[in-house]
């Protein structure tokens, strides 16, 4: 059988072994169902299959060996293209995408070799064609994926902008406050705190985007255990965001023992992305709602917060945690830079522990669950674990 | 507030509106103290629409990103909900193609960058007070 109708035949097959290499692409595959996974690799190969069955002149076959094919204008998306959207959308690493067009290459050939172990002299000019198609695809797929990550790059950039502007603002009006009070003899206490506030609130945005360049970086984080109580750590937490959402309510109770040992500040820290993560995307007219407890056999200890508002989709569950993930608001100007969720998670994987979330028309859920005891830290994907 | 209402005040009304509570507040304080302004904040699209229902400010000072509305959503909510005429509309926002949009409005009598220039808020409210 010819390599272009064995690649017809046996789409499902060689799909079947992309998809295998898929998963093992972490962390960008974990959680991906078998079609996320797959993504278009049969549509691919029925590309490829059919372009390999076309009639092509030497110049067609020396524009597209120099990626010269254009797409007519208002052409529907390639496969090869939709692929390289959906590996971008995912998380997946340009040199992971890369990497699958070279796994659909080796299956396609080793299964066909297996088939058919004798070639001919027409099995080289197919072998040829073929070799262009994945090329083609290849190179289709990554000028999608380049674009697609220069889009969400500029995004994040605009993001990061808006972010830091508003705090920034207040640094500025709050200074200029406290300028023109002086010059009355006047002390303004709030314009203080209001100050401290704003630049308490860009460091802990920087701090989530350090975070993230560390873990691309695999420079570590760097966790300094000690004892606390949860309760204490949430309530403080709760203190502090409070202050700057002054028109909100947090509704805070606590159950069983849920003394530990963890790291202060990056507990801190996650309990106040979640938190604040519940008061932006919450209803400000309904509570949030923040509970600690210990898990049923007392070895770890539990926070939930709970918001209410719209059941958040289940496919956009999926990415909450995943980094640069737009928020899950309704209208582009409530984008985030999706960087706390992640920072959460990052932390408690740091501990041990997980980060889970549940949606339903009533409320959503998230509970971060840590291993009560500092032995359950460990490595987490930020690389290697300082302990001080 | 009672004596924010419309009859009861001798000085014109500002409102600014802002969902981060410091900024607003911030605003409130460095306008009141470098204005003759009187100067009251509310922070979100909601508490917008009441408050310019209830005092009839002479100005709203408004930020165009307010999730979940943005841009001039905002204004057009308020020109459905109010039976009289918009008081004068100013806004800021970071988002320069929501500026863009926003200047080229005839309800919009001014836009900036934000934070803006507390002179260019100030020569706002000059204008405002003049009709221009």
């Amino acid at each position: 059988m010819g390599l272009s109708d064995f690649i017809a035949a046996n789409a499902d097959r060689i799909a079947t072994e992309c998809e295998v290499f898929a998963r093992s692409l972490l962390p960008a595959a974990e959680g991906l169902d078998s079609e996320a996974l797959r993504d278009h690799a049969k549509e691919m190969l029925a590309a490829i299959a059919a372009d390999m069955k076309c009639p092509q002149t030497p110049d067609q076959q020396e524009e597209k060996s120099r990626g010269r094919v254009r797409a007519l204008a208002g052409a529907p998306l390639t496969a090869a293209q939709q692929h390289g959207d959906g590996r971008a959308a995912h998380g997946f690493t340009v040199i992971q995408t890369v990497a699958e067009f070279r796994a659909l290459r080796a299956a396609a050939l080793r299964l066909w070799l297996q088939a058919s172990p004798l070639l001919t002299a027409s099995h080289v000019d197919e072998l040829t064609r073929f070799n262009e198609g994945v090329d083609q695809a290849l190179a289709e797929s990554v000028v999608r994926y380049a674009g697609a990550v220069a889009r969400d790059r500029s995004q994040f950039l605009g993001v990061l902008s808006h972010e830091l502007r508003t705090p920034l603002a207040t640094i500025l009006t709050s200074t200029r406050v406290q300028q023109v009070a002086a010059q009355h003899q006047r002390l303004l206490p709030e314009a203080l705190d209001r100050t401290l506030r704003a630049g308490r609130h860009i460091q802990s945005i920087l701090d989530d985007l350090l975070d993230y360049v560390r873990s691309g970086l695999r420079g570590g984080m760097r966790l300094t255990p000690g004892a606390f109580p949860m309760d204490e750590l949430c309530k403080n937490a709760i203190d502090n965001l409070l202050a700057s959402h002054p028109g909100r309510q947090i509704e805070f109770s606590t159950s069983g023992d849920v003394d530990g040992i963890w790291d202060e500040d990056r507990i801190f820290q996650a309990a106040t992305n979640l938190i604040g993560n519940a008061l932006k995307y919450g209803p400000p007219d309904l509570p949030v709602r923040v509970t600690t407890s210990q898990a049923g056999d007392g070895s770890s200890v539990v926070v939930e917060v709970h918001n209410g508002g719209p059941k958040i989709p289940p496919h956009t569950l999926e990415s909450l945690f995943q980094p640069l993930v737009r928020g899950r608001g309704p209208d582009p100007s409530g984008v985030s830079l999706g960087l706390g969720l992640y920072v959460v998670r990052e932390i408690a994987e740091a501990h041990g522990g997980q980060v889970s979330v549940e949606s339903s028309d009533a409320e959503t859920v998230f509970r971060l669950t840590l291993p009560r005891a500092g032995d359950g830290l460990r490595p987490s994907g930020f690389g290697h674990l300082g302990m001080n | 507030m009672a004596d924010l209402a419309p009859r009861s005040r001798s000085v014109p009304l500002l409102l600014v509106v802002d969902d981060s509570h410091d900024y607003a507040n911030s605003l409130c304080e460095l306008l009141e103290l470098t204005t003759v302004w009187r100067v009251t904040a509310a922070y979100s699209v909601r508490h917008a629409i009441e408050a310019v229902e209830q005092f009839a400010p002479d100005a709203v000072l408004l930020d165009l990103e307010m999730p979940p509305s943005s841009g001039l959503h905002v204004v057009d909510a308020l020109g459905r909900q109010l039976a009289g005429p918009l008081p004068a509309i100013y806004v800021v926002s970071g988002n320069a193609d929501l500026l863009e949009g926003a200047s080229a409005d005839p309800r919009v009598r001014g836009a900036a960058i934000k934070p803006a220039d507390p002179a260019v808020l100030v020569r706002w409210l000059e204008e405002a007070s003049s009709g221009k």
